[in-house]
């Protein structure tokens, strides 16, 4: 397959799935096993908890992650514990997580383990740098959920693969849809312009800013309660008074947390602000229906993303977990059309070497 | 009762402020030194100080020491609370491989640590040799940071695990019969480990004691503090400061003015003065103080001697425990019969009581603060006491605070013979900009009662 060579030109990979049993896994599993450890270091964790045998959900069976020996790998005290590994044990990390400290180690046999890792964006970049810096790492791959409930976000690996199948939808029609559009999102430029560390650092708004000057104000304290922001409005006017300046200077409108339906439809609404460039952290803090969106586009709106990765290819599995299942060569095909980037089957892949 | 340092910070005196300028390397040391008791025994308090002097050398500029000084606070920052593993191990319990992962880390911090400071001489610190119990967890001798069981712990281990590394694949049953022998390993190892557990607790002890004595003693040199003498019956500051105060007049570009005073054993100190004149200040200071003497801290002040107390007692008016459903003359009235109790007791005390009885009636609260003196006197206790009331009372000192001169707040404390205390009210609440009329009522009030008189 071809994308294992262009990882190799990547620091960081996540693999992310748009559902549950999409084969994430599978495609870890896939790409650990063929990356060439004799050239390279490889270094493994996960958002959430993964590599378990049996689904926390629906209680279904599911792959394991194979380690080869050479990989370094950071889980948790807990999942450490329950290893089926000979490893090296190299670094007790001082951050707790709610399944103890993070651990990292360095697999000396071929072996199992149940990854589980830094619980919040920060700490993920933190763990990227630490293995670069302190064993060498080439390449960090993080196993990533796309579920919108972790804080921590893959967004900040600069690769990425993203795993789609029939367990998100039955109509092949649907699934092409829901993915195009997650594809949509992920392609969204990244920002031009400079925003400021303070900006950048600001854990909560929704903010005016200046690109030319770096200043800023905030237009709503959050995007939940956009309503009933009647000082904001006021402080807005104030400034603008104060300052003597109209408001086209602010030419961006930078969001700290999520962006939502109702705060695009209100932007989309003014007419000052729809002419300003909408940045939002990355595109897991996209949370609006394809209608809203593609509808601002039209109008003219604009919108990037401060921190972007590249997703090179895309993987499906066509077996749902409730038991159905999809053609996998007309899968693929519709996607690649609709998409226009690589579509592979791993499990069909997986079979045939 | 037993007095931690965890439990006085947040008496308002400024301990937590002193506690928190320390610049402690590892949280391990913050955690023992929260721990620490509060020493009462005039022997002990000899030892802390002659550490914390010999560590005040140390650390001057350009000493032997403070040249490796950031290679140790590079190590000690790796430094680890493993004190309840090491326990479980000393009681029999088996160690995984995270456990000895951190024993090992451990005892290579301290062999790094002992190699640093073999050319200095210190007393205060002695570190054990745990190259023992390196060479147990490290039988390789690489000397890095990363533990497993080793195929060097057994040839069959390693037989087995040769085979698996052939073989290339996920292999469950020889996986299976590896663990076996790596448990038996880690039995083994836990057991040599137990027969040193007492150098390993020595080792933590001794490390953690000096990141704390480092940090005491840099807080020294940068707050400008020094370092006490102990006596049998007086407690005596020259130029005695209130860091925390001191720091937040420096930021706001003003100069904090120090002030000095003697306390005798059984002769209570009473300390008049006008309002804002800084009598409540000098009251926590000397709190202050006497908690940083039995912890072993810098005193704030050019020179002290002080005499270790048993027990540390501050009454300031302001608490009233509204919930217990005591006003706040209730909570204070409590609060000094407790006070009493240990001195009848003949409990060694530090007594420090804000204007006692002052929120009842003049008659009746003059009359309890004049008592509360006679009780203090010629008792076991360091007593000091301000009021606004005139007190008679021949057998204890007068300090006065200068008061208001040419507008001016002058701090200091001079001797005071009278026992008229300044009326300088009204001026301070003019000062303060507060409501003429009011101010002219008063006055006109006051004239018309000396009228009377």
């Amino acid at each position: 397959m071809p994308f294992i060579e262009e990882l190799l030109n990547y620091g960081s990979l996540s693999i992310v799935g748009l559902e549950k049993n999409t084969g994430k896994t599978e495609c870890l599993n896939y790409i650990l096993n063929r990356l060439p450890l004799n050239k390279i270091i490889v270094g493994v964790s996960s958002i959430g908890i993964d590599g378990e045998c049996i689904d926390q959900v629906t209680r279904g069976s599911k792959p394991e992650i194979i380690l080869r020996e050479g990989v370094i790998f950071t889980t948790s005290e807990k999942h450490y514990k329950q290893r089926r590994i000979v490893s090296e044990l190299i670094d007790v990390g001082d951050e707790h997580t709610s399944l103890g400290r993070l651990i990292t180690a360095r697999a000396i046999s071929k072996g199992k383990v149940m990854l589980s890792g830094p619980p919040s964006s920060l700490a993920l970049k933190r763990w990227i740098d630490k293995l670069k810096t302190n064993y060498n790492v080439n390449i960090c791959i993080i196993d990533g959920a796309l579920s919108r409930l972790s804080p921590a976000s893959p967004a900040i690996s600069e690769a990425m693969i993203m795993t789609t199948g029939a367990a998100l939808s039955m109509s092949v029609n649907e699934l092409v849809n829901k993915t195009a559009f997650a594809v949509e999102l992920i392609g969204i430029g990244k920002t031009k312009k400079q925003i400021n560390d303070q900006l950048i650092n600001m854990s909560r708004g929704v903010w005016n800013f200046n690109s030319v000057t770096g200043e800023f104000y905030p237009l709503y304290e959050s995007a939940f309660t956009i309503d009933s922001s009647e000082k904001f409005i006021d402080s807005k006017q104030n400034i603008l008074q104060d300052k003597n300046s109209d408001t086209k200077i602010y030419d961006t409108i930078f969001i700290s947390g999520a962006l939502t339906d109702r705060l695009l439809k209100k932007i989309s609404l003014d007419k000052e602000d729809i002419l300003k460039e909408i940045v939002v952290r990355d595109f897991t803090k996209i949370f609006v229906t394809p209608l809203t969106y593609r509808n601002f586009i039209k109008k003219g709106g604009n919108i990037s993303v401060q921190q972007k990765s590249n997703l090179i290819a895309i993987c499906v599995n066509p077996v749902s977990p409730h038991g159905y299942s999809l053609d996998s060569n007309m899968l693929c095909q519709e996607l690649e059309t609709k998409i226009g980037l690589p579509v592979y089957d791993i499990f069909k892949y997986k079979c045939n070497s | 009762m037993v007095v931690r340092l965890k439990k006085i910070l947040d008496i308002p005196c400024g301990i937590r402020y002193m506690y928190s300028t320390l610049n402690l390397i590892s949280p391990l040391s913050a955690t023992m030194l929260l721990e620490t008791k509060m020493e009462t025994d005039r022997d002990k308090l000899v030892k802390l100080y002659s550490n914390l002097s010999e560590f005040k050398s140390l650390t001057e500029q350009g000493s032997d020491f403070f040249i490796i000084k950031d290679k140790i606070e590079i190590y000690l920052s790796h430094l680890k609370d493993i004190r309840n593993s090491l326990k479980r191990i000393s009681e029999g319990y088996v160690a995984d491989d995270i456990e000895l992962f951190e024993i090992k880390s451990l005892a290579l911090i301290n062999q790094k640590i002992k190699l640093l400071l073999a050319n200095i001489v210190i007393n205060a610190i002695t570190l054990p040799d745990l190259e023992h119990v390196l060479n147990l967890l490290d039988p390789d001798g690489n000397r890095i940071t990363s533990f497993y069981i080793y195929d060097s712990y057994s040839p069959e281990l390693k037989t087995i695990r040769d085979r698996l590394k052939l073989d290339n694949s996920y292999n469950e049953e020889v996986l299976y019969q590896c663990s076996i022998i790596e448990d038996k390993i880690r039995t083994k190892l836990s057991k040599a480990i137990k027969k040193e557990y007492t150098k390993l607790e020595d080792s933590i002890y001794n490390l953690a004691q000096l990141d704390i004595l480092m940090a005491k003693a840099f807080q020294l040199h940068n707050k400008n503090l020094s370092i006490p003498e102990i006596s049998y019956s007086v407690t005596d500051y020259k130029g005695l400061f209130n860091p925390e105060v001191a720091n937040i007049l420096v930021n706001e570009k003003k100069e904090y003015q120090d002030t000095s005073i003697t306390v005798q054993l059984g002769k209570p100190l009473l300390i008049t003065g006008s309002n804002m004149g800084g009598k409540s200040l000098t009251l926590k200071t000397l709190a202050l103080c006497q908690y940083l003497f039995q912890f072993g801290f810098g005193i704030p002040a050019k020179s002290a001697l002080i005499m270790p107390v048993q027990e540390i007692h501050l009454s300031f008016g302001d608490d009233e425990d509204y919930k217990k459903g005591l006003s706040s003359f209730a909570a204070e009235m409590k609060r000094i019969d407790s006070m009493i109790k240990r001195v009848n007791d003949g409990c060694c005390l530090l007594s420090l009581t804000d204007e006692p009885a002052r929120t009842t009636n003049p008659a009746e609260g003059k009359a309890l603060a004049s008592a509360l003196l006679e009780i203090l006197t010629g008792s076991q206790t360091i007593s000091v006491v301000t009021t606004h009331y005139t007190i008679e009372n021949e057998n204890c000192d007068r300090l006065r605070v200068k008061g208001f001169i040419d507008g001016n707040m002058d701090y200091s404390l001079v001797k005071d013979d009278m026992s008229q205390t300044p009326a300088e009210a009204l001026n301070i609440a003019e000062s303060l900009g507060v409501n003429s009329l009011w101010i002219d009522l008063a006055r006109k009030e006051l004239e018309k009662n000396i009228k009377h008189k």
